[in-house]
């Protein structure tokens, strides 16, 4: 059960009480008397999935202090142990609290060794438990439960001093604690004797009286300076503040705080105490209270021994291993959850996507269907259209170096162009370098030029002077260089005299004579010029 | 007594059932996620190309409106796809006769990839026709007049490779008489040009635009 009911055992002399806890009501569920024995054992084994915590309410109790040396962690404990043992051989319920180091000598450690003394009583309740592996959280006294009492009640009392004695009526006596900064010091319980009724004077008498004694005693034992007067809280029993406080009774010692028993249950949310099996409750005595207290909240400090809470510790365990599960199935639930959830999320945004995709897709799809009719794809358009205008670009035509050639042979009388060759090519083209009989070709394009450059070269070949006229090699040798400088005029042209009239170069055989003369003077000297122009020019 | 281990075995098992079913909860959840981001990463590039497309729709329309004009104008002209070789004789004819050429011969080759033009766009090539003309002529003037009338107006793109002209052989007095006869004269100049038509062939509607009822034809 991940939530078991908690139920208090109130054990004192007289028998054990067992409380439910049902959050700000308390349901006496039975009582038990010493010989009940048989009776008890099968009352807390059926409720075996309940939460124990036992109160112990007895006279037979002890506080000591004691110095140890200062140790920290397993040595410190080990000895404490050890001094407990030591200290309170017949009874297994005792325990410690630190009352912080000396301030001189070795500055040792204060403790305050608590017992519960009368074993007797508290085994005959509790080995049951053990027995039959009833979990019980801890066993309490009033002293040790004391803080957690004046915490519940606050709400009516305010900030408790640091000092102060806490005094309630209980079924079992008179229970007087000396509370120092939230540790109980001191504690006794007095039977208020006498057979007068809670609500009588007497009884209140009694009981202040017992207070100041109390008083006088701590003082004895030099817990409380002589001139300290002492914050006294009283938990008087219902409606019976003003008879307490026209007692007049309280010493001049004593600061007393009378608070109404059933504004101190109201304080601390405890609205009802029910019984179910005809027992009786005594709503005049603060037993209620205390049990409430311990059931909401137990104190640090426990009396039980270690086999004592073995069931307790067991269920811690269990419920220990069945969290660290749940958390995994939590952890693991809350990983898939919030990966489910961002993929969820995923999902919406490619849907959405997706729905975006299809847009624009469409949009793509009109925009093309929008596009005139083509008959080639967009890219050959691009490339046919630029690679016939680079084409245009470097073509060339003989139409303007043809007009200008004759333009400048209009001016010149002495040659007749028998043949004219016009072509066109790339300038590491072989036929463009020596076209067929054109003689030494033109500069070519400058090495290394990745595109070669597109040339005309136009080839006049033609005679110089008069059939009949006698031969004379330096006059024609001038008219061609004469025509060739004409020729120059021309824009951008290389012109270089292919063949010469006469070929007077050293490499060339030369011959010549009468009958040479004679052939010459009948027919006119032969000559090639060569016009070569760069396209773009 | 019980051991420790047997009070807590129970707790124990249940918590590692409890475990695994959150580990499982935890990888079915990562896994899922983990398909549903594949296939969102998926929805993701299509989206991309399809905006990429989207985008250079623009600029492909802004280049169509740029070269389609000018590719109809080549395809018009003769320059593209099939040669106009009935235009291109028809057109000698016509020069012979306006002109009075005393003689016009032509060879033009079959065609033939060109040699030394680079494929444009893939699935584009270049190829050539050569044609030879020979010629006679009354005066060198009428070269010029020849090519232009070749050129304009233009039946396909033609770059002239070369051409030579040279004064006809002069015919002996004593020629017979039908040699001298004017008709018969090959003129004063004799003429031989060598041209190049080129056209571009193989290029191909777009997919999309050839399915659709308003695609161009060829003109």
């Amino acid at each position: 059960m991940l939530f078991p009911a908690k139920r208090v055992l109130a054990i004192s002399n007289a028998g054990c009480d067992c409380y439910l806890f049902a959050g700000p009501r308390l349901v006496l569920e039975a009582s038990f008397l010493p010989d009940q024995q048989a009776d008890f054992t099968a009352f807390v084994a059926s409720r075996r999935r309940s939460v124990f915590v036992a109160l112990a309410d007895q006279i037979e109790e002890d506080f000591r202090q004691d110095t140890i040396p200062y140790l920290r962690g397993p040595a410190r404990a080990q000895l404490l142990t050890r001094k407990s043992s030591q200290t309170y051989r017949d009874t297994p319920f005792h325990t410690s609290v630190s009352l912080g180091r000396e301030s001189e000598g070795r500055r040792d450690e204060r403790v305050l060794l608590m017992a519960l003394t009368n074993a007797q009583v508290l085994n005959l309740w509790l080995t049951p438990l053990s027995t039959a592996g009833i979990r019980l959280a801890g066993l309490y006294s009033p002293p040790v439960a004391a803080s957690v009492l004046l915490d519940s009640i606050a709400g009516r009392t305010g900030a408790a001093p640091a000092r102060l004695l806490l005094v309630s009526v209980n079924r079992a006596g008179l229970r007087q604690t000396l509370i120092d900064r939230k540790v109980a010091r001191f504690s006794r319980l007095a039977a208020v004797t006498g057979d007068e009724a809670i609500d009588t004077p007497v009884f209140a008498a009694n009981c202040i009286t017992e207070i100041n004694k109390t008083q006088q005693y701590l003082v004895g034992l030099r817990l409380l300076q002589r001139d300290f007067k002492l914050p006294t809280l009283v938990l008087v029993p219902p409606g019976q503040v003003a008879a307490w406080e026209r007692s007049g009774l309280f010493s001049e010692s004593i600061e007393p705080v009378l608070i109404d028993l059933d504004e101190a249950r109201k304080a601390a949310g405890l609205t009802t105490v029910e019984t179910t099996t005809g027992s009786s409750t005594t709503p005049a005595y603060a037993d209620a209270l205390w049990i409430h207290a311990l059931a909401r909240r137990q104190p640090r400090l426990d009396f039980a021994p270690g086999w004592l809470r073995e069931a307790y510790r067991m269920w811690q365990v269990r419920n220990a291993v069945w969290a660290g599960g749940a958390a995994i199935l939590l952890a693991g639930c809350a990983v898939g959850a919030e990966r489910w959830f961002e993929a969820g999320n995923l999902r919406r945004e490619a849907d959405l996507l997706a729905s975006q995709t299809r847009l624009d897709q469409l949009n793509y799809e009109r925009i093309k269907r929008s596009f005139p009719p083509l008959p080639a794809t967009p890219d050959q358009l691009k490339a046919s259209v630029t690679a016939f205008e680079k084409m245009a670009a470097r073509t060339l035509s003989p139409t303007p170096l043809l007009a200008e050639i004759g333009r400048v042979l209009e001016q010149i009388t002495d040659f007749r162009l028998e043949r004219l060759e016009w072509r066109q090519g790339a300038a590491n083209d072989p036929e463009m370098l020596n076209p067929a009989g054109a003689g030494p070709a033109a500069p070519a394009a400058a090495a290394g030029d990745t595109q070669p450059e597109r040339l005309e070269i136009a080839i006049l070949h033609g005679s110089i002077g008069t059939p009949g006229m006698a031969a004379d090699a330096r006059r024609d040798l001038e008219s061609a260089e004469r025509i060739a400088a004409a020729l120059r005029a021309i824009r951008s042209a290389q012109v270089t005299i292919a063949k010469q009239p006469v070929d007077i170069t050293s490499t060339s055989a030369l011959t010549g004579g009468d009958r040479k003369a004679a052939q010459a003077a009948a027919q006119a000297a032969p000559v090639s010029i060569r016009i070569t122009r760069k396209a773009g020019s | 007594m019980k051991t420790a281990f047997a009070q807590v075995r129970w707790a124990l098992l249940g918590a590692l059932v409890l475990a695994g079913a959150g580990v499982a909860a935890g990888l079915y959840g990562i896994d899922k996620h983990g398909a549903t981001e594949a296939g969102y990463m998926q929805v993701k590039a299509q989206a991309g190309d399809t905006q990429q497309r989207l985008g250079s729709v623009y600029g492909e329309r802004l280049e169509i409106d740029a070269f389609l004009a000018r590719y109809n104008t080549l395809q018009s002209i003769g320059a593209l796809g099939d040669e106009s070789r009935l235009a291109w004789i028809e057109r000698l004819a016509a020069i012979r006769d306006d002109m009075r050429l005393p003689r016009l011969n032509y060879s033009v080759a079959s065609r033939a990839p060109s040699v030394g033009l680079a494929e444009p766009a893939p699935g584009l090539r270049f190829e050539s026709s050569s044609m030879k003309l020979e010629f006679g002529l009354v005066h060198e003037g009428d070269l010029l007049q020849i090519i232009a009338r070749l050129r304009a107006p233009p039946m396909g793109v033609f770059e002239i490779r070369n051409c030579t002209l040279q004064r006809a052989p002069v015919v002996p007095a004593d020629a017979p008489a039908g040699a001298a006869d004017s008709n018969a004269s090959p003129g004063n100049l004799l003429g031989e040009c060598l041209l190049d038509w080129t056209t571009l062939t193989g290029a191909k509607p777009p997919v999309d635009a050839a399915t659709s009822p308003a695609a161009a034809k060829p003109s």
